[in-house]
């Protein structure tokens, strides 16, 4: 008789096989049982316990010795071990000329800004330990500890930040823009600096951390150089939670935790970054473990590593770009409010993103911000209202006085000046990256084209992003590819204004909008903001200026059997200096 | 006689080299777009148009064309070639580091391959459609065919991936960073990238070599040769080889010029830090200057290998006199 049972068994020991080898190896920090990646004191004492049994008591399980000693280090906040990251272009290496080529706080390890940016759009201290402003918001205080010194031993105080700000303005740095609404920065005390603004500066954290932020150097080093873009720099001073060690020009760079730091120590006591310039080349030594960290991989090569042994991926949420159908409001025929308002029914948001990636993209149905960034500040009143309906697309066309007609079996759509319709959409610049435009248009063309008469012509400008520039200003419609981060709060909304230099990217010039736009670049009362917010989302929500589309994902990988951490701060946001800062080594293999 | 000639290849070579800069200078600013606000905008991404302008005036954008282009040329005689945006450093300085990697995979690899595509070359046009030729032309043929960048790509896979022979990228170990920088680590690091030049390289010697000895080896004094009694190695070694090999000085001086650009897919798969990489990170941020650098820098190379190819061939065949007017 045939044992039925034993095919079955096989099958399911093989099954659980299977799984066993497809989830990925995550290690836990040893000694840490409730996952939190901390050693609690508590925790080790258990660890040290089940050593000794292990060991001098013939008792098993308990942690080595070498786990043992990652245990206590974690527990006493010692740093531990190095980390590998690889950097995928020579200007992500050191450059001599460090002061001048660099300067974002997120992006360096050795030189910090005053505050960090986290993906809530709140803001981390990092030299600065509080800061408040003025009612007015023209008047930004920032307190730096007592106590901090750069890595020289030389003590961090105001005197360096009001140095930083003159330096910067004096040489004329690249990042020297970043401050052009500060008229001057004086120091109170040793520990106390005053930013003066000549306006209102809501979001001044926001101008001092991101795109491109600044940081700040030490005034007894650079003030004895003439010209800081021809000075090598050898000892890269700076007051950050990592110091300079070494480097291989063109290659490598080593940074280890600097152990006088004035805020939290690193876990992690060496960081090295390592050039492999080409993506594939990267997958390779991270599956090879000779890195440990990876990031702005394609979606289809993280997937790709999603069930490789030791290897985690994380997904960020509109980490990448936000894509948008935008018009051009003083051209035919998107000069008429009632065309765009019936466009904003026909773009099928679920196509393209299964065109794009669809498991790397989210459809916006805002008006503008992506809600996974803006969080609260989205308008919910304004929210869904571009809902993809061809039938109501073709009435509203027709109420802003386009003919539908038939000719030759094909849909031809007459505009009020009785020509039929041809839109011109230029492809170029950064939607052009992995040809997101020009999956779009394909959508487009199925149903503008096809379905509604509209013609579409493509012009491809891939390859002159001068030309493209040019040409969105004379065509009705383009495509828009910023980062995610342009679409995260409503002061971004000032996009739409049209300034005192000229047009913004639409054309859009709302009188009503754009005294909007100045009441809220002049409020610092959150809850007044969002009030104004909240009605410049709805005008946006009736002119339709710009149809959002999508908003990209981006994805990261790291070795998970060797640190522990990642995922919640990758997600947090605040970049390499936050996330390096405080990740946990989870292997001894990391101690090389 | 030579002297005479070399000074003037000497004067004409630096005429072509004032044209080059001339046409790379109105080339490179007849582009569209400006270049400043380009690169600023990696940093700013909207690039605020104070700093654009501040940019403009450090880097002289905004003085008349022609004030720029004396400056500019005076500044190449004076060995200032520009200042890279995104290296704030001379452009001459960041080039001058990067040639020499180059150089260390780029002439064992060129030398290598010369050696082989003319020895291979050589015995393949001699045993013209024998099993051994024909075996090798279709070789380096397939070899031809194959993308440079999936041949480096696969290569990388299989001996520095699947076989962990050879290092993943980079010129050094990490233990660079400790004990310093090991020639022994360099070179084996080095390995695939001079292999995979040598491939891509090989195959053009092959090419040249065996149709130069496929005329030569019809030519009177190799019957004559034969007719003589010698034996057929020493008839290759001793008559047709040294005639075959002439068409040869030219194509390797030019071949060592061509590889300098030619080597940018090679550093990037294998993350070398030469002029490839260099002149493709450059591109990616519209480093204007020290792309115009690269530029200068390959022309010049071009020049020397020309004049080089020139100068050597005498030597080589003692029947060529530089300089001689052909009219009796």
């Amino acid at each position: 008789m045939i044992d039925r049972r034993k095919p079955g068994i096989i099958l399911l020991c093989c099954a659980v096989f299977f799984l066993a080898c497809c989830v990925p190896a995550s290690a836990a920090v040893p000694g840490d049982t409730d996952g939190d990646t901390l050693v609690s004191e508590g925790e080790l004492s258990t660890a040290i316990q089940g050593y000794l049994n292990a060991t001098y008591a013939g008792g098993s399980g308990g942690l080595d010795r070498a786990a043992l000693s990652l245990a206590a280090h974690n527990t006493l906040n010692i740093p531990y071990g190095q980390i590998v990251v690889a950097v995928s272009g020579e200007r992500d290496l050191l450059q001599p000329a460090y002061i001048d080529a660099k300067g974002v706080p997120e992006g360096s390890l050795i030189y910090e800004g005053l505050v960090t940016r986290t993906r809530d759009k709140g803001h981390i201290g990092w030299l600065a330990t509080s800061w408040e402003s003025s009612a007015d918001g023209t008047t930004w205080t920032f307190h730096i500890p007592e106590g901090a010194t750069w890595h020289d031993g030389e003590p961090v105080t105001a005197s360096d930040v009001v140095f930083s700000y003159d330096y910067l303005k004096e040489k004329g740095l690249k990042n020297s823009g970043v401050l052009k609404h500060v008229t001057s920065v004086e120091p109170l005390d040793d520990t106390t600096v005053v930013y003066y603004c000549d306006c209102c500066m809501p979001l001044f954290p926001d101008i001092l951390s991101t795109g491109p932020g600044v940081a700040i150097f030490p005034e007894h080093i650079w003030s004895a150089i003439e010209n800081p873009a021809k000075q090598s720099d050898p000892e890269y001073i700076g007051s950050g939670p990592f110091k300079y060690v070494s480097s291989v020009s063109g290659d490598s760079y080593k940074l280890e935790a600097y152990r006088n730091y004035h805020g939290t120590l690193p876990y992690v006591d060496k960081v090295v970054r390592k050039l492999y310039s080409s993506q594939d080349t990267q997958i390779l030594v991270l599956k090879q473990g000779k890195v440990d960290y990876v990031y702005d991989l394609a979606p289809a090569t993280a997937r790709s590593l999603q069930s490789e042994k030791g290897i985690g991926v994380t997904q960020i949420p509109a980490g990448g770009k936000a894509y948008e159908v935008a018009f051009t409001c003083d051209v035919y025929p998107a000069n008429i409010t009632g065309f765009r308002q019936a466009l904003s029914h026909a773009v099928n948001r679920d196509r393209m993103c299964g065109q794009i990636d669809s498991l790397a993209t989210e459809p916006t149905d805002t008006v503008f911000l992506v809600p996974s960034l803006a969080g609260d500040q989205v308008n919910e009143d304004t929210n869904g209202l571009y809902d993809y309906d061809l039938d109501k697309a073709k009435k509203m066309l027709a109420d802003a006085g386009f003919t539908l007609k038939t000719e030759g079996g094909k849909n031809v759509l007459y505009g009020p000046d009785n020509t039929p319709v041809t839109i011109t959409i230029p492809l170029g610049d950064k939607a052009s990256i992995n040809k997101v435009d020009e999956k779009i248009v394909l959508v487009l063309k199925e149903d503008w084209d096809a379905e509604l008469g509209i013609r579409i012509e493509v012009e491809n400008l891939q390859a002159d992003s001068s030309a493209y520039k040019k040409r969105i200003g004379e065509t009705a419609v383009h495509f828009d590819g910023m980062p995610g981060f342009f679409h995260d709060d409503i002061s971004r909304l000032d996009n739409f204004q049209k300034s005192p230099r000229g047009h913004n990217y639409y054309h859009f010039d709302n009188a009503t909008f754009n005294d909007l736009i100045d009441e809220l670049s002049n409020t610092m009362d959150a809850v007044e903001r969002q009030a104004i917010g909240d009605e410049l989302q709805v005008i946006l929500s009736e002119q339709v200026p710009c149809i959002p589309v999508c908003s990209m994902d981006s994805f990261n990988a790291y070795r998970s059997d060797r640190f522990a951490g990642f995922d919640d701060l990758i997600l947090e946001g605040g970049g390499d200096i936050n996330i390096l800062s405080h990740i946990k080594p989870a292997s001894t293999e990391v101690n090389r | 006689m030579r002297a005479a000639y070399l000074l003037r290849r000497l004067l004409y070579s630096a005429v072509a080299f004032g044209i080059s800069v001339t046409i790379m200078f109105v080339i490179l600013r007849l582009m569209p777009g400006d270049y400043i606000t380009l690169y600023l905008e990696g940093i700013y991404v909207i690039a605020p148009p104070e700093v654009v302008q501040a940019y403009n005036h450090a880097y002289g954008i905004d003085r008349p064309l022609i004030d720029q282009y004396f400056s500019y040329f005076l500044g190449i005689l004076q060995g200032d070639w520009g200042y890279s945006l995104s290296y704030s450093r001379p452009v001459l300085d960041v080039i001058s580091e990067k040639l020499v990697w180059t150089l260390v995979i780029l002439l064992p690899a060129t030398i290598l391959s010369i050696i082989a595509g003319i020895a291979i070359g050589a015995y393949s046009g001699w045993r013209r459609g024998s099993k051994a030729d024909v075996a090798l032309l279709n070789g380096m043929i397939f070899l031809r065919a194959i993308p440079s960048y999936w041949l480096a790509l696969m290569i990388l896979l299989v001996f520095a991936f699947y076989l962990g022979l050879f290092p993943l990228g980079g010129y050094v170990s990490l233990s660079a960073l400790d004990t310093g920088i090991d020639p022994l680590d360099v070179l084996n690091h080095a390995a695939l990238p001079i292999f995979t030049l040598f491939l891509f390289s090989v195959t053009g010697t092959y090419y040249l070599m065996r149709n130069s000895m496929l005329m030569t080896a019809g030519e009177d004094y190799i019957v004559t040769a034969r007719a003589k009694g010698l034996d057929d190695m020493t008839i290759l070694r001793r008559h047709a080889l040294k005639n075959a090999m002439l068409p040869m000085v030219t194509r390797v001086a030019l071949q060592c010029a061509g590889m300098l650009t030619g080597s940018i897919f090679v550093e990037t798969i294998f993350s070398w830090p030469g002029i490839g990489m260099l002149t493709f990170e450059a591109l990616q941020v519209r480093d204007l200057p020290l792309l115009q650098g690269i530029l200068l820098m390959d022309t010049l190379i071009v020049i020397v290998a020309n004049i080089g190819a020139d100068m050597i061939y005498p030597f080589v065949d003692p029947r060529v006199e530089v300089g001689n007017d052909a009219r009796a």
